[in-house]
């Protein structure tokens, strides 16, 4: 990814995807500079939107609900410059039903792994792992039409991409949730839509 | 009161032990912890490993509590949602789709949680109960 110009709107974004991350986890996730991103998380910290904790032995930031606002407030504010809005809901009705078969797909394999007690190097069958290959293809298109107006939307497909070759060998790379396995990066993705557009779950 | 259970169940003269809520089993086992109503991420730190966690629903930032949690108590989502998933992956079981779990369980209730049938109940006090 391209060096970004720090901002807060990509700081508190990127905490908004991570969930509860350190500075560099911070930073990476849209190309920005740790330092730049460190000094906006500490302005982010003193105006009550972000803050640094330690959890499970990790030390990170996370958002707190007055920094969910504040982000809201500056990608609803990112959407209308960009004229976005339109776009973001066409993938976003698209998304649904794709969004559906990938949770389905996902669960299929988990509650066969748990009820026949198999190994997850025991493979996929075709039409689960079409779910996931048919998904890919089609968000491929979607990401197009995201990144024309907002550019901070690619590297998902590139990421789900790399997670369903993975999973070829290992098919925990489909639904881990300690590494950027599908599911994870599938759930990232819809979060990055629904606050985009200033939806709920 | 601690625990408003289902209508139909911890009926006069019943053990209230059987008093129960029900949602949709998501993620198999048994677990018992104490309860903690989590409303926002700004309550997060409220959550200490073996609790379990009880909430409306959940998004990414959620997922680092599916790891120090016991078992996984939802309002909203289903057999099919990212709450269940995670839940699976972390192998801890989750009763998703509990209407008005936030505010029928009171924070420090001891609770059971059956996530392979669907059931959450008070924990019965004194020595001796088990789940």
């Amino acid at each position: 990814m391209s060096p970004q110009q720090p901002s807060m709107l990509l700081t508190l974004h990127a905490l908004r995807l991570l969930g509860f991350a350190d500075t560099e986890s911070v930073a990476a996730r849209f190309g920005q500079d740790p330092h730049d991103v460190e000094r906006l998380l500490i302005d982010a910290g003193a105006n009550g939107w972000a803050s640094r904790s330690s959890f499970g032995g990790n030390r990170g930031w996370s958002l707190t609900v007055s920094g969910r606002t504040e982000n809201e407030r500056l990608l609803a504010e990112e959407l209308d410059s960009a004229g976005g809005q339109a776009a973001v809901t066409a993938v976003h009705a698209k998304f649904a039903p794709l969004n559906a078969g990938v949770v389905a797909a996902c669960s299929k394999l988990q509650l066969r792994w748990l009820a026949e007690g198999s190994q997850r190097h025991d493979g996929i069958d075709g039409p689960t792992q079409q779910t996931f290959t048919q998904a890919l293809a089609s968000f491929s298109a979607m990401e197009v039409r995201l990144t024309a107006v907002l550019p901070r939307f690619s590297g998902y497909a590139e990421r789900l991409e790399l997670a369903v070759e993975n999973a070829a060998t290992e098919p925990a790379w489909l639904t881990a949730t300690d590494r950027d396995s599908f599911h994870r990066i599938w759930f990232e993705l819809h979060e990055d839509l629904i606050a985009t557009l200033g939806i709920r779950r | 009161m601690e625990f408003t259970p289902e209508a139909s169940a911890g009926a006069e003269g019943r053990d209230p032990a059987d008093a129960f809520l029900t949602g949709i089993g998501a993620s198999p086992g048994t677990a018992c912890g104490t309860a903690r109503t989590v409303h926002s991420v700004d309550e997060f730190s409220a959550l200490t490993p073996g609790d379990v966690l009880v909430c409306r629903t959940t998004d990414p930032a959620w997922t680092p509590l599916f790891g120090i949690a016991a078992a996984v108590i939802t309002e909203t989502g289903g057999m099919l949602s990212h709450a269940a998933i995670v839940a699976r992956e972390q192998g801890i079981p989750a009763v998703l789709g509990v209407a008005g779990a936030l505010t029928r369980i009171t924070d420090g209730t001891t609770l059971v949680v059956d996530g392979t049938h669907g059931t959450v109940r008070a924990k019965p006090a004194g020595p001796g109960a088990g789940p």
